[in-house]
């Protein structure tokens, strides 16, 4: 009856608690295939204790969470028609739960590991690990308050791009939003040179929910890291393409002399690119 | 060989002038156990504080940092979850050994305000600590300072401008209506966050049938709150000016929120100008269908435009109980509250006639005193499910009000009004839903029973003689009515119909009628009904707007008791409404209807009643219909993301009957009775509102105005025949603006101000605006964790005619001590001025007119509060 119990609970593994949860802006500055430049931001939530920390958007854990359960995948499927059903009568696109930034990033000190689930193509899913300890940072004279916390700049440079970020040894805590972590202090705010991405913490509090692992490993495949962005960068760069071979290609047929209209690249594209640069 | 020699000694001295590199190698382990603690930082800082070098604790504990450590310089070694050590490397033996302690792990409070407000759906979550400062204490008070939501000195909560339909603890509805202890009552740090949720639908029965346009409210505990008794208590007490002698203020709260039972207790009580009566007001009950309004209507002077915190001299208390029990199937409550309230209040008139044989003084010195006791007890019975939805409602509310008002002077006299009140009610309801293919259907049953009694007497004492004026009056109604609902293809038919009906008596006297006044003083009067009635009504979605018809009919039967012939009435009254809600953020409504009802049945009463020592009323001696037409728009927007919230709403009424209220001086007598002349009031309402979060101080803001304007008829019957007819239009507006916040950790503040102003004009002739202005600023200074300091004071601006202001300021001032979590040392001092009269004097050719009221004077408080 022991062992019974025993072996129930040993299947049942519980996902380990967060000490703190951190909510970040993720500031990005990215261009439309219309060549216009905009901005976009995305509530990022960083769960945290000292040995393992989880990054990740919660509106799109919302909706992966719904994906994984037969019952969750019927409710997903509402919210789909019920917002497709909101645009369609009001044309107001704010409901429908499009995922439009949705890396995971699984950090473990006692394995000393990173793990990124990120987004290879329209439907593609990638995921690889990587060793935690390979950013060195240097530790500048500069000082900023963010929430309240006195912080201290620091800068690396990381897979492409320079990277300037403020931890505070208030918190200690060597992570921060994204990748970016081994700092004596939690990382507060954090930009590259060229301004494209920021990471500014919004809040910051202590809780205990628990840190799930990803749902719905199965959908994505192991790939190199560099061959994520790249298929990744395809997919920017030919998106209207794919997009439209797959209208033409539609059971229905009735959209097969659809055309969109012809993408304007200029200049602009160039400069906008991903938060990781070292792949082309 | 000399010169391999020199120049390895040359070398020598390079390194030793360049700085020595050390190697700060080390362990960290935890203090209690030894063990090893892997992953805690290790950061070397210079003597300037500078961090030099760092690393972090590896396998075993171990770390290892080669630095040019220099004098001055230490190793910090911090952990989450532990308390972070320092070490001095002046002198230091490696490998050192640094042991940590465990402790609690603590977050800067301006940090704490992970997203102020969150929208999922239609439910809005402003989250209490990112709102509430250092000297709120109540849950109420950190309400008011979230944008789009508005709470009243009694509790009473509005949200975009509207009233909530439910007030609920961790989802259960415990106090109904009397939300005003919780609002109130509640400590402010036992809740985590405020849930709103819009269009909410209370009965699970109707959701998707029937739309709301009001939301209901949420408090989510924190969980230490949850699942145990809290309790928090004051004890206050000092001495004050006015009225001289002892002051008090104290309050017992607990609160018990299970899964399986709730339980809210308060007992209140203070002499400090607060009256807690309206604390304990069901805000949900409407009108009651007896539909008795005293006759009698004496009331005590007040002090216009001022706060009744500086105005009121009362002794207050209040005892509630609340409970709640969650049964296998379905909910339990009781509810018993106990309220008194004895209010005193004087006042002076003094009008000085200037004559040519000299001056001639008139004073009028008013003394009254006001005791009220309030006695109500509720039982429900509640099970909302999705198909079924049963609630029984007893309640019974007692209430005793005794009031005496002596007027000394020149026209001395004294009145008492005795004005007990007996009301009980049961109100069924029961629903009903079922599916039969895409169909949905809903059958409902109501039944409401009614009864009150308000027996009504008033002595008058005036020249050594007596007057009384008794008036007994009782009503039942009753109200058994079936409706059926269904549903196809988004379109909900609904079909109600039953029967009401209503018997009321009514019974006055004035055995001694002063002599001057023609007309009968008794009146004995029945007003009896039976309605047979039918509500079809229509609710359709389409592209997002919400349409519902309303279309009553019925048909109603009166009986007076011979006094007036018996008659069939037929009634129909429509009303249309549209909801358009485009997106989350915006929802925009316009309604109408129109249509015929029956007259107030109250009025009909040939005889007369007096109302107080110099007036009396006579009613109608017959039955009246009055038609009636209305518009209205309703707008809100919400953008919570960026803490903004707007509403505005407009409002038009026609009123159409065929009776004015006409108005007749007999000696010193003022007489109301009613013409036949037709009376056509209009009225016209506006207001807006709007909020925005103040992030960068964790504050608020919120700018309000409203303007009104009513027009309505009053004949005036002079001493001959035939009368007069005046028109009165009063117009009024008003602004408002408060804004608060936390700019710095030291220093918190509010402020707030308003500013109304009013006009009365008869038959086109306009008396001037009068407005009054008052302004409110609080200071709270946190010049350490245990100590805070608040100075405060009341400004008001009152235009007593004409350009001819009174102005009032009022200073107050509270020291806070916090030697612990639980408990709390406050010391007030309010009015520190010790304004004790509101007076003022205004003048005309030949006389003048001084009016002297009375202020709560200076006022010393020292209060203990606890809490757990």
């Amino acid at each position: 009856m022991l062992a019974a119990a025993g072996s129930v609970s040993a299947k049942k593994k519980t996902p380990p608690r967060a000490d703190i949860k951190v909510t970040y802006n993720y500031h990005k500055e990215t261009i439309t295939d219309d060549g216009v430049i905009s901005t976009r931001d995305y509530p990022y939530t960083l769960l945290a204790n000292g040995t393992q920390s989880k990054f990740y958007n919660v509106h799109n854990e919302y909706m992966d969470s719904l994906e994984s359960t037969p019952s969750g995948r019927r409710i997903s499927h509402q919210i789909w028609n019920e917002a497709v059903q909101k645009y369609r009568e009001t044309g107001d696109r704010s409901h429908i739960p499009f995922r439009r930034d949705d890396m995971y990033i699984f950090k473990s000190s006692a394995d000393s590991t990173v793990t990124v689930y990120d987004r290879a193509g329209l439907s593609e899913m990638g995921y690889y690990v990587e060793p935690l300890a390979e950013m060195r940072w240097e530790i500048a004279d500069s000082a900023r308050t963010v929430l309240g916390y006195e912080c201290v700049m620091a800068t690396t440079n990381y897979h492409g791009r320079s990277w300037t970020a403020w931890f505070t040894t208030e918190i200690p805590l060597q992570d921060g939003p994204w990748k970016l972590c081994g700092l004596p202090g939690l990382i507060l705010a954090a930009e590259e040179s060229d301004g494209q991405h920021t990471f500014t913490a919004v809040g910051i509090e202590k809780c205990d929910m628990p840190m799930y692992p990803i749902y719905n490993k199965k959908t994505y495949e192991k790939m190199k890291r560099t061959d994520i962005l790249k298929a990744y960068r395809a997919f920017r760069d030919n998106g209207r393409s794919i997009t439209q071979t797959i209208l033409r290609s539609a059971p229905s047929g009735d959209m097969g002399n659809f055309t969109l209209p012809p993408a304007h690249k200029n200049e602009n594209f160039k400069k906008f690119d991903f938060l990781e640069t070292d792949y082309h | 060989m000399l010169r391999h020699w020199i120049i390895i000694l040359l070398m020598s001295v390079a390194a030793l002038g360049a700085v020595a590199q050390t190697t700060v190698s080390g362990k960290v382990v935890e203090k209690e156990t030894g063990e090893a603690v892997e992953g805690a930082s290790v950061v070397l800082r210079d003597a300037n504080g500078k961090i030099r070098k760092f690393a972090t604790s590896g396998d075993g504990g171990k770390f290892s940092i080669t630095a040019p450590v220099a004098e001055g310089w230490t190793a910090e070694v911090s952990m989450i979850s532990f308390a972070k050590q320092k070490v001095a490397l002046d002198g230091a033996k490696y490998p050192l050994t640094v042991a940590l302690e465990p402790a609690a792990f603590q977050l800067k409070e301006v940090a704490v305000k992970a997203e102020r407000i969150r929208e999922q759906g239609d439910t809005i979550t402003y989250s209490v600590g990112s709102f509430a400062q250092k000297q709120d204490r109540s849950i109420g008070d950190v309400l008011k300072r979230m944008p789009g939501i508005d709470v009243a000195k009694s509790g009473k909560i509005q949200y975009q401008g509207e009233d909530i339909n439910k007030f609920y603890i961790e989802g259960s509805d415990l106090l109904g209506g009397r939300y005003g202890i919780a609002t109130n009552g509640i400590n402010h740090e036992d809740v985590g966050s405020v849930e709103v949720m819009e269009n909410h639908q209370p009965m699970q029965v109707l959701s998707g049938l029937a739309f709301s346009e009001k939301a209901a409210i949420n408090l989510k505990l924190k969980n230490r709150s949850k699942a145990t008794w809290t309790f928090h208590g004051d004890a206050g007490a000092g001495v004050s000016a006015q009225p001289e002698g002892l002051a008090w203020d104290g309050e017992l709260f607990a609160m018990a929120i299970m899964s399986s039972f709730q339980n809210i207790t308060t007992l209140k009580t203070n002499n400090i100008g607060e009256n807690l009566a309206a604390q304990a007001n069901d805000f949900f009950s409407g009108l009651r269908n007896t539909d008795l309004s005293s006759y009698i209507g004496i009331s005590l002077p007040g002090v216009p435009s001022l706060s009744s915190k500086r105005t009121l001299f009362n002794r207050s208390a209040l005892l509630s109980t609340n409970n709640l029990w969650k049964l296998r199937r379905g909910e339990f409550k009781f509810n018993i509250d106990y309220s008194f309230n004895r209010v005193v209040a004087d006042a002076a008139n003094v009008t000085t006639y200037f004559l040519n044989s000299g001056n001639r003084v008139i004073t009028e010195n008013r003394h009254g005193v006001d005791r009220a006791h309030g006695l109500s007890g509720k039982f429900i019975y509640e099970l909302n499910q999705k198909t079924v939805y049963i609630e029984n409602t007893l309640k019974t509310d007692i209430r005793w009000d005794d009031i005496s008002l002596s007027t000394g002077g020149t026209l001395p006299n004294r009145q008492s009004a005795y004005l007990p009140d007996y009301y009980v009610a049961n109100k069924l309801k029961a629903i009903k839903r079922f599916n039969r293919g895409s169909k949905t259907h809903l059958i409902t049953f109501n039944s409401h029973n009614e009864w009150e009694s308000l027996p009504q007497t008033l002595r008058v004492s005036l020249d050594g003689s007596t007057t009384r004026q008794h008036v007994s009056d009782h009503a039942f109604y009753t109200d058994e009515n079936v409706s059926y609902a269904f549903s196809v293809k988004g379109v909900t038919i609904g079909l109600e119909g039953g029967v009401k009906a209503y018997l009321r008596s009514m019974d006055s006297q004035l055995p001694d009628m002063p002599e001057e006044l023609p007309g009968i003083t008794d009146n004995v009067v029945s007003t009896n009904y039976v309605t047979l009635y039918a509500k079809p009504s229509l609710e359709y979605w389409v592209n997002r707007v919400n349409i519902r018809l309303g279309l009553p009919v019925s048909v109603a039967r009166y009986s007076f008791d011979k006094a007036i012939a018996d008659r069939s009435e037929a009634y129909f009254s429509p009303s249309l409404s549209f909801n358009w809600k485009p997106t989350n953020r915006l929802s925009a409504t316009l309604g109408g209807g129109l249509g015929r009802s029956p007259m107030n049945l109250n009025l009909i009463h040939p005889g007369y009643i007096m109302t107080n020592y110099r007036t009396l009323n006579a009613g109608v001696d017959d039955f009246y219909n009055s038609s009636s037409q209305r518009l209205s728009a309703n707008f809100s927007y919400r953008h919570t993301r960026r803490g903004f919230f707007g509403s505005a709403r407009v409002m038009q009424s026609w009123h159409h009957t065929p009776y004015t209220m006409a108005q007749q001086l007999f000696g010193d007598y003022v007489v109301y009775s009613y013409t036949d002349a037709k009376n056509d009031s209009k009225s016209f309402m506006s207001m807006a509102n709007f909020g925005k979060t103040l992030d960068f101080m964790r504050g608020s803001c919120n700018v309000n105005g409203s303007f009104s304007r009513s027009e309505s008829q009053l004949v005036t019957l002079g001493d001959g025949a035939g009368g007069s007819a005046v028109r009165r239009v009063s117009t009024g507006w008003s602004v408002g603006a408060k804004i608060g916040g936390n700019p710095v950790r030291w220093l918190s503040f509010d402020y707030s101000f308003n500013h109304s102003a009013n006009r009365l004009g008869m038959n086109s002739v306009n008396a001037s605006w009068l407005g009054s202005t008052s302004h409110r600023l609080d200071i709270i200074l946190l010049p350490h964790d245990k100590w805070q300091w608040r100075i405060g004071g009341d400004y008001y601006r009152n235009e007593i005619t004409q350009g001819n202001y009174k102005d009032v300021t009022m200073l107050d001032t509270r020291l806070t001590f916090t030697p612990g979590k639980r408990i709390e040392l406050m010391l007030d001092l309010n009015n520190i001025l010790n304004r004790r009269t509101y007076n003022y004097t205004t003048y005309s050719e030949l006389s003048s007119f001084e009016s002297q009221r009375q202020l709560r004077g200076r006022e010393l408080l020292l209060t203990l509060s606890v809490k757990k």
